[in-house]
């Protein structure tokens, strides 16, 4: 895996566009075919404001976020924080069939990452939360 | 962002052009709100010129049609696009929500029901 670009800014929304912008050149570097860098926009801002909303409770901290690419068979995205511990991987699905009064708010943003990437990877080590997401260079997009 | 609204006699057909996501959906959420609290009840929201929705866009449609639930009002959509059309499907808003190949159809559809 060769490593195309690496981006750390303070988990704040006024940083989402130039994170989301990092990862989009990258992915179309690393050989992403272009249709699919919408899919790729669309779970980073999930994974990205989920981090800025809720991960640092209040204090200040930073995102980091690395793009590699084998240019065969995978793209990933790594984004790793120092806040408290959080395993989307392990959230379950939304409802998605329900009545307006049934439908919650929230949950749909998760819901999206794990549909749009081809695997969605979780580890905690030390006080580093990263996500990793598996972009395959050739299968589609939505499962 | 842009948000624009008319007036058509008892209905008000709102249209959203660029991209709702995290940092502009509270704008489109909290304009919606004003229309709902100065008494609009029947919205047809034009999709025709968003090119990007997140889910941040949305919750922000979910928690308009929920506040409009409780003052009997409706929304319906028209005219989306690939990439809204898509997030729409994966969300399943595609069945929670009526929606219509063009403006005229919704209105119809609006002024039909009432």
């Amino acid at each position: 895996m060769k490593t195309i670009s690496t981006t750390v800014l303070p988990a704040k929304l006024e940083y989402l566009s130039a994170f989301i912008e990092a990862v989009t050149k990258a992915a179309i570097h690393g050989g992403v075919d272009r249709k699919r860098l919408f899919y790729i926009e669309l779970a980073m801002e999930e994974v990205l404001t989920n981090i800025m909303y809720y991960a640092y409770e209040g204090t200040e901290g930073d995102i980091g976020v690395v793009c590699r690419s084998d240019s065969r068979q995978w793209f990933t995205i790594e984004i790793t924080d120092r806040g408290k511990a959080f395993d989307m991987t392990a959230v379950p699905s939304p409802n998605l069939t329900g009545t307006l009064s049934e439908r919650k708010i929230g949950g749909l943003g998760i819901h999206f990452v794990k549909t749009l990437a081809n695997e969605v990877l979780y580890r905690r080590e030390g006080d580093r939360n990263i996500l990793e997401l598996k972009i395959s260079l050739h299968s589609p997009a939505v499962r | 962002m842009k948000f624009d609204t008319k007036k058509d006699k008892d209905l008000t057909v709102v249209s959203i052009a660029g991209r709702m996501d995290a940092v502009t959906t509270p704008e489109a959420e909290d304009r919606l709100a004003g229309l709902i609290d100065a008494g609009e009840r029947s919205f047809v929201v034009d999709l025709q010129q968003l090119d990007y929705i997140s889910s941040a866009g949305l919750r922000g449609i979910l928690a308009t049609a929920k506040k409009l639930k409780a003052e009997r009002g409706d929304i319906v959509f028209a005219n989306l696009q690939g990439h809204v059309n898509e997030v729409f499907k994966i969300s399943g808003f595609q069945s929670l929500f009526k929606i219509f190949d063009s403006v005229d159809a919704a209105v119809n559809e609006l002024r039909r029901t009432e």
